[in-house]
């Protein structure tokens, strides 16, 4: 039924094109023509797909122990974007609208399971209108959106800006001397399926059977700003400097829920978080011989209930059983050197997370990762290349399975990775897509790596895992990217 | 572009420090193990339901409903660590916690909140915290001059197999027969024999398989995959080796209770698998086990559940190799007390023989004193002749390296008995008796010799019946109260048998006790002296449920009380708040009175 009702969401984003209104109408011509307006629908993706084995006979599974670790071994994904924009014909000022829709579906496609389904999710569903001048662009936008800056490549990791919401936000772009400068704002709301959220029970019906009371439905509101300012160092803006502040805040009302009995209601209180960081970042563009490298560098703090992310529920909460007391610092980096020749690309974070317990434990943690992957481009379309990285995790306290009776002492878990790939693409670039990849990877796993997985699971017996396996990656036309 | 890589590559060196720093998890290191003990007869025992104490860590709280006893309620050890200041304000100097590692988590409906059902040995109980907090819950108390005791079991686990008696791979419950009576076969019954196979009768040869053509030899067990339940094999992994159990089935109750073999070996009640502890591995695996957790800790002695169901000789094993363990690493004066669930005086002595235990958990008093005498008003005799028969029951000697006092030497079980009148597994004492029967209680397990142990709640007056209605919710109950009038009975005892050595390790001399219980002069009265170093304490308690009684027999034809004291001294009550005193007599006796259910504490003015 959900998947149904996404289709004909699609199928309405489609049909409300005025050029298919145009087909199925033809003699009559849609009134927006006479004002001069234009139309355009685009239809964009980002996906992956893999066919991977572990050369055991088994499904290659990614091996990682940080919260974001290399994706050099991560699972299939796709989006599938409909946009549809509306614009006045006047080039100043120009007033836009639109609409976009995403569909993402994850890991398990039908050619590998057998199964004629999948798991699909809105990821966009919003609209926007906009004024244009060539010194003011103002944008305002309300929906269902991914909302989000820059990314780490390497680690599929957006550290800084990275919100799930429903709500609206808005934009300033300013054509300034040195460079764009662009302030957006934003509030939104979500309220997870979580008893954490939300609560439904059953109670006794009117005069036969149940009904369903909801007896729990509090609303996370998130609100965030990020300015962003560029420094151009040449006339088109294809070299420059960027300088990012972001901040967003976090709030949570007081519910209360039933407890399993049905009779006892627990409140659960209050909380709220913040969230500070900034991006500093370099790109060069153009064609030159660095055409197409870039290096950003991100730092940021989250507190109280922002430091378990928008979507997240707190765990190791405080006696008062709020969010007050965690803490999550990240810094990161990332950075592609491309050369006509080859190109290096690398990711990198630090982050030391806090729960809001008071004493540490397994829970807390500081975590690390550094990925490099290098390509030569051999021919145009010929591109051989490898990857390395190394993650650490030290948790604050052992895992609760009692190291030290078999143990004298726990190392940090450890994951190395180390793989070869061969990729084909249009272009000589880093970047170039979409990129077939033949791949091999081992990942090297220290003993309290694999004592990270249950003793059941038969990964715990092996130290080198195997990845070997082809992929493609692609994008284009995508505006969450 | 020079500039961007130069600022990546002191970024990435940044990282890299940091990615190459110490990489060892903290807290994984034990604790230097220290002897914290002067002399076990100064402390006061104050027996902890952990999952009822106080919920310290909402995010321990799996499973918890707190409207049933019998689920979990989410009190944990940072509930204790946060009720240290109450601890200390009752004046208590020792807590005994229940068991610390993972146990099932609920079977039949009932969860294993209680500690008792062991299914990793070696894992501290995710419902009470990890081995960290449980480090700190020891500083902590340690900190505050507090004891920490363990529980331990080696008995048992929890119901983790099941016997496939029929071969089935499936846990059954069998009925056969109907019960009818076949009149024309001249009244031949048809049996009804209901077996269960997580449960089945004690069978001395094991329990065995058969169908309906007979028996076809060793029944096999079966491990349970209940993962949601925590119901897996049992770690570490040597107990997953059927070897290690008896499998012999269940004790048939309640005359099995009589037949030492069947108490030894088979299962308890419940289902809780009895351990082959006759087995060398399994022994040394027990030492190794329950050293590790005094050695990642630094607890000062254990409480050992089900000792008489495990036969007398893996004690004069286990406790020695304890005991050597511990002290080659600094920790001396480990005290190892075992429940001995049982009335009968000499067979809880047992345990208490030269290399076994160095004390014992004292039922048989609990029975003859607390409840006959304090609670039914039975005659103080009673209190003689137990006390008489505890040199002939219980060990006279010190254990081999074991308890000492604070010169080093060696403690007799005779002196160390840990006294209650309640806990966790009988009915709390006000269930059945009155509220001032309790305060006498207390008053003597204050005041007598050994080490007395305060079950939780008992001086919030709690009153719950037979388990689970005997493990309150503390947080939720009102439990932290210290201004009620048993708190502050409590709390005046302990602090007088702090400031009192006598109390705490003086000789014990009874001086009165009666076979009277009406409305005789004397009726009720025990009275005892107890001296420690040239200090004496005369202590006289009244367990008359209505009449002020006297030491003294004189309407009987009798004297006043001999004491101790020379003629002409006069004592004075340090427990009444009005000073009383009495002075004895020419004679060298006493006569003192004692209103009902009320005690003195009389020193030498």
């Amino acid at each position: 039924m959900k998947k149904l009702w996404l289709c004909l969401v699609v199928i309405g984003v489609v049909a409300a094109s005025p050029a298919l209104a145009e087909e199925s109408e033809p003699e009559t011509e849609p009134p927006g023509w006479e004002r001069g307006i234009g139309s355009e629908f685009r239809f964009g993706s980002y996906g992956r797909v893999r066919a991977a084995t572990d050369l055991t006979g088994g499904t290659a599974r990614p091996v990682n122990i940080v919260s974001f670790g290399s994706r050099i071994d991560e699972r299939s994904y796709a989006e599938l974007e409909f946009q549809q924009r509306f614009f006045t014909a006047e080039d100043s000022p120009r007033f836009e609208s639109g609409v976009v829709a995403t569909l993402a579906f994850s890991d398990e496609l039908f050619h590998y399971t057998g199964d004629f389904d999948s798991r699909m999710a809105l990821r966009n569903l919003y609209a926007t209108v906009g004024w244009h001048q060539p010194a003011l662009d103002i944008g305002l936008w309300a929906g269902s959106r991914m909302y989000r800056g820059d990314d780490i490549y390497l680690l599929d990791f957006w550290p800084l800006d990275n919100l799930n919401t429903l709500g609206g936000g808005a934009h300033v772009g300013l054509d300034l001397p040195p460079g764009p400068l662009v302030v957006r704002i934003h509030g939104g709301v979500n309220r997870l399926s979580n008893p954490y959220q939300y609560q439904a029970v059953e109670v006794p019906g009117l005069q036969f059977g149940t009904e369903e009371v909801v007896t729990l439905d509090r609303q996370r509101f998130v609100l965030s700003g990020r300015a962003e300012q560029q420094l151009w160092l040449d006339d088109g803006g294809r070299r420059g400097l960027k300088a990012v502040l972001y901040g967003e805040s976090q709030h949570l009302p007081e519910g209360s829920r039933l407890l399993d009995d049905g009779f006892v209601e627990e409140v659960l209180p209050s909380d709220s978080g913040w969230l500070f960081g900034g991006q500093f970042g370099f790109w060069e563009g153009g064609d030159g011989l660095f055409a197409g490298s870039f290096a950003n560098a991100f730092a940021r703090y989250a507190s109280g209930l922002a430091a378990y992310g928008d979507l997240g529920v707190p765990f190791g909460v405080a006696l008062d059983e709020t969010a007050q007391g965690a803490g999550d610092l990240l810094i990161g980096l990332s950075a592609t050197a491309d050369t006509p020749w080859a190109g290096l690309t690398l990711g990198s974070y630090f982050r030391n997370f806090r729960t809001a317990r008071e004493v540490e434990s397994h829970e807390d943690y500081w975590e690390s990762i550094l990925a490099a992957r290098v390509h030569g481009y051999v021919t145009d379309h010929i591109h051989p290349g490898a990857e390395v990285s190394y993650q650490v995790r030290r948790p604050m306290g052992p895992l609760p399975e009692a190291p030290s009776y078999e143990r004298p002492q726990m190392q940090a878990p450890t994951v190395t990775k180390l793989s070869l790939i061969q990729a084909f693409s249009l272009e000589p670039r880093a970047y170039s897509r979409p990129q077939l990849r033949l791949i091999y990877s081992a990942a090297f796993l220290n003993e309290s790596a694999l004592q990270l997985y249950r003793p059941e699971d038969p990964r715990r017996d092996r130290p080198v895992q195997h990845y070997l396996g082809v992929m493609v990656e692609w994008w284009f036309n995508s505006a969450s990217y | 572009m020079r500039r961007t890589l130069r600022f990546s590559a002191l970024f990435l060196t940044a990282l890299l420090a940091l990615q190459l720093g110490c990489f060892n998890v903290p807290h994984t290191s034990a604790p230097e193990l220290t002897t914290n003990v002067d002399d076990w007869r100064d402390e006061i025992i104050y027996q902890i339901v952990t999952d009822r104490f106080e919920n310290g860590d909402p995010n321990l709280d799996y499973r918890v409903n707190t409207n049933s006893l019998t689920a979990w309620h989410g009190g944990d050890w940072q509930g204790i660590i946060n009720r240290m200041d109450y601890l200390e304000e009752l004046g208590v100097t020792a807590i005994w916690i229940s068991p610390t590692f993972t146990v099932v988590e609920e079977d039949a409906g009932i969860a294993g909140y209680h500690g008792y059902w062991p299914q990793n040995f070696v894992q501290a109980n995710p419902h009470f915290g990890d081995l960290p907090t449980l480090r700190r819950m020891v500083e902590e108390a340690h900190a505050r001059d507090i004891k920490v005791i363990f529980d331990v079991i080696v008995n048992h686990i929890g119901q983790l197999f099941y016997y496939d008696i029929n071969l089935n791979g499936q846990p059954d419950e069998n009925v056969e027969g109907s019960g009818l009576v076949y009149d024309e076969y001249g009244g031949l019954r048809s049996e009804v024999i209901r077996t269960t196979e997580w449960d089945p009768d004690f069978d001395p040869r094991g329990i065995q398989s058969r169908t309906s053509l007979g028996e076809s030899g060793p029944a096999p067990i079966i491990w349970t995959n209940m993962p949601e339940l925590n119901r897996v094999p049992p770690m570490p992994e040597g107990f997953q080796n059927p070897e290690w159990y008896h499998r012999r089935g269940r004790v048939v109750t309640p005359w099995g209770w009589e037949i030492r073999e069947m108490v030894e070996t088979a299962d308890f009640p419940g289902g809780l698998k009895a351990i082959n502890t006759t087995l060398p591995e399994v022994r040394q695996e027990m030492i190794d086990i329950w050293a590790f957790w005094i050695e990642e800790t630094n607890a000062d002695g254990f409480r050992i559940d089900t000792v008489k169901h495990v036969e007398e000789d893996f004690w004069t094993e286990f406790a020695p190799a304890i005991r050597r363990r511990l002290a080659e690493q600094g920790k001396e004066n480990f005290l190892m007390f075992g429940e001995i669930f049982d009335g009968r005086d000499d067979v809880i002595g047992r345990y208490t023989q030269p290399n076994s235990l160095d004390s014992a958990f004292y039922f048989s008093h609990k029975y003859q004193v607390f409840d006959d005498v304090f609670g039914r008003g039975g005659p103080t005799q009673n209190i003689e002749n137990l006390y008489n028969a505890r040199f002939a029951n219980y060990g006279t000697t010190p254990q081999p390296n074991g308890i000492t006092d604070s010169q080093g030497q060696g403690i007799p079980p005779t002196e160390a008995l840990v006294n209650f009148i309640d806990n966790h597994d009988v009915a709390r004492f006000l269930f059945e008796f009155e509220t001032d029967a309790l305060r006498a209680a207390l008053f003597y397990l204050l005041t007598m010799d050994g080490i007395p142990c305060i079950y939780y709640g008992t001086e919030q007056d709690f009153d719950g019946g037979n388990d689970p209605a005997n493990r309150e919710n503390m947080w939720l109950n009102d439990g932290f109260n210290t201004e009620g009038e048993t708190f502050r009975h409590v709390q005046r005892l302990t602090s007088l048998r702090r400031e009192l050595a006598p109390l705490r390790r003086g000789s014990f001399d009874l001086r009165w006790t009666t076979p009277r219980t009406g409305s005789e002069q004397d009726a009720g009265i025990v009275a005892f002296e107890r001296t420690y170093n040239g200090e004496t304490v005369l202590v006289v308690v009244n367990a008359h449920p209505t009449n002020t009684s006297e030491t003294s027999a004189t309407s009987l034809g009798g004297g006043d009380m001999p004491v101790s004291f020379s003629p002409g001294t006069t004592l004075v009550d340090l427990y009444a708040d009005s000073g009383d005193t009495f002075t004895v007599n020419s004679s060298g006796e006493i006569n003192i009175s004692v209103p009902a259910r009320s005690g003195r504490i009389l020193v030498a003015q």
